[in-house]
C-alpha cells in the first residue's frame, strides 16, 4: 500500500460520530423505527436533548446580533474620523469573552453531559489522524 | 437471567454473512461486545438492554453511535434509530428481520459500498460579523448608533441591527453554503440537510458517499477548508452508516 504524502494544513476538521451533541440528533431523529418495540425510557434522553439548540429567528436572535456586531473589532481600514468609535471599540476589546454570546447554549450542553469535553473539536475521533484514518480504512477495503 | 429480562437492544441490521467479527471483541473503544440475531440471509446488531437511569442512556447513546461507527467500517448496515428494545432474541428475529426482509434486502442492496458522511460548516462569529458590518452600510451606521445610549433609547434600533445582520448571514449562507455543496456535487450520491445547531451555521449536510470515494472527498474539503480558513470552520463527521439515507418507504433518490 502506498503511503500518501502529508497534505498541507489540517484545515478540514476529522471526527468519526463526533461529539456527544453530534451524535444525539443524528440517532434519535433518524434511522429506523418499529414503532411497536419499546423505546429505552425517554426520561433521560429528553434531559440530554433539551440543551440542544433549534436556531429560530426571533427578536432575542437580533438583539443577540446586535451585542455581537457591538463587540465586534473593526479592520485596520477604519476610516480616519470615527475616533470615538474606535476607542470604544479598543476599550471593549479587553473585556471582550473569548466565544460569543451565540455559543452560550453549546457550553452549556457540554457542562452537563462532558464537563470539560470541548464541543467545538470534536472529540470523538479516539485521536486517529486523518491519515491514519485513511489508512486504517484503505486496509479494510 | 437479567438480559431476557431487560431486553434486547437492537443496533442495526446486516447481511448474515457481514465481515463484523471485530465487534464481538471487547477493543477498550468502550463499545460494548456485540452479538448477532440471524434469521436467513439477514442478521441483527444486538447486545442486552442498558438501564433506563441517566447514565446508562447517556452511555446507550455513545454506545449506539461507536458500535454503528465500527460495524460500518466493514460492512454495509441498516442503522435502527436510538433506543430500539425487543422483547428476546426470537422477536427480534420474527418481528424485525422475518416480517421486513423484503425492505432490508433493498435498503441493504441500495446501500452497498456507500456511508455517509456529515459536513458541518460555520462561520467564525467575528470575521463574518466584520465581513457584513464593512460591506453593508446600513449595518455600519446602526451599529454606530446603537453602541451608545441606554438600553431602552437603543431599543428599536439594535432589534434593526439585528435583522439586518440576521437577513445578511442568510443570504451569505445560501450563496456560501451552495458554492461549497456545488463543488462536491460530483462526490456525492445524494444529499440533505439537517437543522443548523447555531446562528453562524453555513450547512449542516448529511452527504450520501460511495466508500472509495471517502478519500477524494477529505481532500475536496480540505482544499475548500483552507481557501476559507479565514472566515470558516469545517468540519467533516464520518463515516458513519447512512442514518439520513433510511427509511421504510422507497427513496427518492435511489
Amino acid at each position: 500500500m502506498a503511503m500518501q504524502p502529508a497534505g498541507p494544513g489540517g484545515a478540514l476538521e476529522r471526527s468519526g460520530e463526533g461529539t456527544l451533541s453530534d451524535v444525539i440528533t443524528t440517532i434519535l431523529d433518524k434511522g429506523l423505527v418499529i414503532d411497536v418495540y419499546a423505546r429505552v425510557s425517554l426520561v433521560g434522553i429528553e434531559v440530554l436533548r433539551a440543551d440542544v439548540r433549534v436556531v429560530v429567528a426571533s427578536v432575542d436572535t437580533y438583539l443577540k446580533f446586535a451585542e455581537a456586531a457591538n463587540r465586534v473589532e473593526l479592520s485596520d481600514s477604519e476610516p480616519a474620523g470615527l475616533p470615538e468609535l474606535v476607542e470604544d471599540v479598543q476599550e471593549s476589546g479587553s473585556k471582550k469573552k473569548t466565544k460569543g454570546a451565540l455559543d452560550a447554549a453549546s457550553d452549556k450542553l457540554s457542562d452537563i453531559i462532558e464537563p470539560g469535553e470541548d464541543e467545538q473539536t470534536g472529540d470523538g475521533d479516539h485521536g486517529r489522524s486523518r491519515r491514519e484514518r485513511r489508512e486504517r480504512r484503505e486496509a479494510r477495503s | 437471567m437479567n438480559a431476557e429480562q431487560q431486553g434486547i437492544y437492537v443496533y442495526g441490521v446486516v447481511r448474515a454473512d457481514a465481515d463484523i467479527g471485530h465487534l464481538a471483541q471487547h477493543n477498550g473503544d468502550g463499545a460494548p461486545e456485540v452479538e448477532l440475531v440471524e434469521a436467513g440471509d439477514l442478521a441483527a446488531l444486538i447486545t442486552p438492554a442498558g438501564g433506563d437511569d441517566e447514565a446508562s442512556v447517556r452511555e446507550s447513546v455513545l454506545a449506539h453511535a461507536r458500535v454503528l461507527e465500527r460495524a460500518t467500517e466493514t460492512a454495509t448496515v441498516v442503522p435502527m434509530r436510538f433506543g430500539m428494545v425487543f422483547p428476546d432474541a426470537e422477536t427480534v428475529g420474527s418481528d424485525l428481520l422475518d416480517a421486513r426482509h423484503d425492505a432490508l434486502v433493498g435498503l441493504l442492496d441500495q446501500l452497498e459500498g456507500h456511508v455517509q458522511m456529515t459536513l458541518k460548516v460555520a462561520y467564525h462569529e467575528e470575521a463574518v460579523l466584520r465581513d457584513i458590518v464593512a460591506g453593508e452600510p446600513e449595518i455600519a451606521r446602526l451599529r454606530e448608533a446603537t453602541s451608545e445610549g441606554s438600553e431602552q433609547e437603543t431599543y428599536d434600533a439594535r432589534v434593526r441591527l439585528g435583522e439586518l445582520i440576521n437577513a445578511a448571514i442568510e443570504q451569505r449562507r445560501q450563496r456560501d453554503g451552495q458554492e461549497i455543496l456545488s463543488s462536491i456535487d460530483s462526490l456525492t450520491v445524494a444529499t440533505t440537510s439537517e437543522a443548523a445547531e447555531s446562528e453562524f451555521m453555513v450547512l449542516n449536510a448529511p452527504l450520501l458517499v460511495e466508500r472509495e470515494r471517502v478519500s477524494e472527498l477529505e481532500d475536496t474539503l480540505e482544499q475548500l477548508a483552507q481557501e476559507r480558513l479565514e472566515l470558516m470552520a469545517f468540519r467533516l463527521l464520518g463515516p458513519m452508516p447512512a442514518y439520513h439515507f433510511v427509511s421504510w418507504e422507497q427513496p427518492a433518490w435511489a
